[in-house]
């Protein structure tokens, strides 16, 4: 019973997010009306290209090409990032240490990267999931070092004078702290990784949505460069709503005021 | 038995208290009280094992001490039944095992099944503070560990918790080391008051209690009281205290 409700709950929390969603497509309507085809093809007309393009099967293949790419160098560098983030934040020597490459790699564009990986690896896949791994470590090294940096002390001493075993203390104390800190750093390097990964498939790849949309603006195709660029913002928008968020919600059910006030994390997000 | 044994202890080079000896006998609560920096809540953390003395020793013959520290030091990420239960997992029990006696020691504590469902954050300040008394309570302590655990809450709550604590502690036998800036509040509950000051350092006065704690009229506690200031080192303690205040 109690998951039913959750789960009508959660749907209905999206009718707020489709309010704004079909507010987006009107004003993008309202472009087309004013500009015309060539400039910015109706939404209508995008979504029927994209339409064509699931039936050919190129959507899929190519939508699977980017999301291997994507989800794969975020794995990568969610877990390399999260573990010596939590590293750095346990001894202060090593944080200082690590800070100041951290900064430098944030400071280098994702186009560089690209530049970079499409000389050491070609115009393979590699390239996009390299990038997308260095551009993304930084994101979730930085919130694993600030989750483990303000770990609550006053919590471990009550968890020592209660005999709690180091194992535990971490698992029940400093775990979930870190956590609440690690999955909006996650979903900011997901979403990121996405981003990455088109426009490195546009510049150094022959398939994946990125390739597709190069093919598409040389062919000055505008209505496949949209409903490209809507397949690319749906496979994210799923890949958040479908997983991270129900899986946010799960595990900072602590963190929530009771039911039908559960967006007040989206909104801090956004 | 609990007792300092001539310990001192300094921090970032600043001495916190030197050459400080205090006992504490078996079913006796003691109250430790004095103005704040005179290292109340040290000698505590001493006692709890989670600070080492520079020198002397501390001797200690009870083997499951239980601690309220002045904020409730939940896990936000925990109900509050499981915030209970901390100790007790913690210790390796399952809870099959322990669920009916939360619940029991819950109820006496003023928390129903409910509450116990709740996140600490959608409980009141005084409910919090129940759950970390039930914490340390459910795990059978011998020695209660108490570094001013009412001193966030208001006046009828605190009085309320007062009560149920010296019932607690009655019932079990319990030995407690009681903090408090209050002397009201250590007269009421106490068998002995500890006197501490910064200057001098350390324990300046003790006196012991007529009476039984938690039973004391109102009028007995006031007199003791005024007693107790009238004493001048006491007094000295006590007015430092005041200064700082304004």
């Amino acid at each position: 019973m109690g998951v039913v409700k959750d789960i009508a709950v959660y749907f209905w929390s999206v009718w707020g997010a489709l309010v704004g969603l079909f507010l987006f497509v009107a004003l993008w309507e309202a472009g087309h009306a004013v500009y015309g085809d060539f400039i910015l093809p109706a939404p209508a007309d995008a979504l029927a290209r994209f339409g064509d393009f699931v039936h050919d099967g190129s959507a899929v293949s190519a939508a699977s090409d980017t999301a291997i790419r994507a989800i794969g160098g975020f794995a990568v560098s969610g877990l390399i990032g999260s573990l010596v983030g939590v590293m750095a934040g346990l001894s202060i020597t090593a944080a200082r240490a690590v800070r100041p490459v951290v900064t430098v790699l944030l400071g280098i564009p994702p186009i560089a990267w690209i530049v970079l990986a499409l000389l050491w690896f070609g115009p393979t896949g590699m390239t996009p999931m390299f990038t997308v791994i260095v551009t993304s470590i930084p994101i979730t090294f930085a919130g694993a070092v600030e989750g483990t940096r303000t770990l609550d002390r006053d919590l471990e001493d009550m968890a020592r004078i209660f005999r709690a075993t180091r194992l535990r203390i971490f698992v029940d104390v400093h775990l979930p702290h870190i956590l609440s800190y690690l999955f909006p750093a996650w979903i900011t390097a997901l979403g990121m990784a996405w981003k990455v990964a088109v426009m490195a498939e546009l510049l150094a790849t022959s398939d994946g949505i990125g390739a597709r949309m190069a093919t598409a603006r040389v062919n000055l195709d505008m209505a496949a460069t949209m409903a490209w660029i809507v397949a690319t913002v749906g496979l994210l928008l799923m890949v958040e709503y479908l997983v991270l968020e129900p899986l946010k919600r799960r595990t900072e059910t602590w963190r929530q005021r009771p039911a039908g006030h559960g967006n007040s994390s989206q909104m801090r997000r956004m | 038995m609990l007792a300092w044994k001539s310990v001192s202890i300094s921090r970032m080079g600043q001495e916190i208290f030197s050459d400080i000896s205090l006992e504490i006998g078996q079913g006796k609560i003691v109250s430790l009280v004095g103005p704040s920096g005179c290292g109340k809540t040290t000698l505590l953390m001493i006692a709890a094992g989670l600070m080492d003395a520079d020198s002397g020793s501390l001797e200690c013959g009870f083997r499951n001490p239980g601690m309220v520290f002045q904020e409730p030091r939940l896990l936000p990420w925990k109900r509050a039944g499981d915030n209970m239960a901390f100790g007790l997992v913690a210790r390796g029990q399952k809870s099959i095992d322990f669920r009916c006696r939360i619940e029991a020691l819950a109820a006496t504590l003023g928390l129903d099944r409910r509450d116990l469902d709740k996140y600490p954050h959608e409980l009141s300040g005084g409910m919090r503070q129940r759950v970390a008394l039930g914490r340390a309570l459910v795990i059978e302590p011998d020695l209660l560990l108490l570094d001013e655990p009412f001193s966030a809450l208001d006046i009828g709550l605190r009085q309320e918790l007062q009560d149920l604590l010296v019932r607690q502690i009655s019932e079990r036998g319990l030995t407690a080391v009681f903090i408090t800036h209050d002397l009201v509040e250590a007269a009421r509950i106490s068998d002995v008051i500890v006197v501490m000051d910064r200057h001098p350092r350390g324990i300046v006065y003790q006196h012991a209690m007529p009476g039984i704690p938690g039973c004391r009229p109102e009028r007995d506690i006031f007199s003791a009281v005024g007693d107790l200031l009238a004493v001048p080192v006491v007094a000295r303690a006590f007015r430092a205290q005041d200064i700082e205040k304004l």
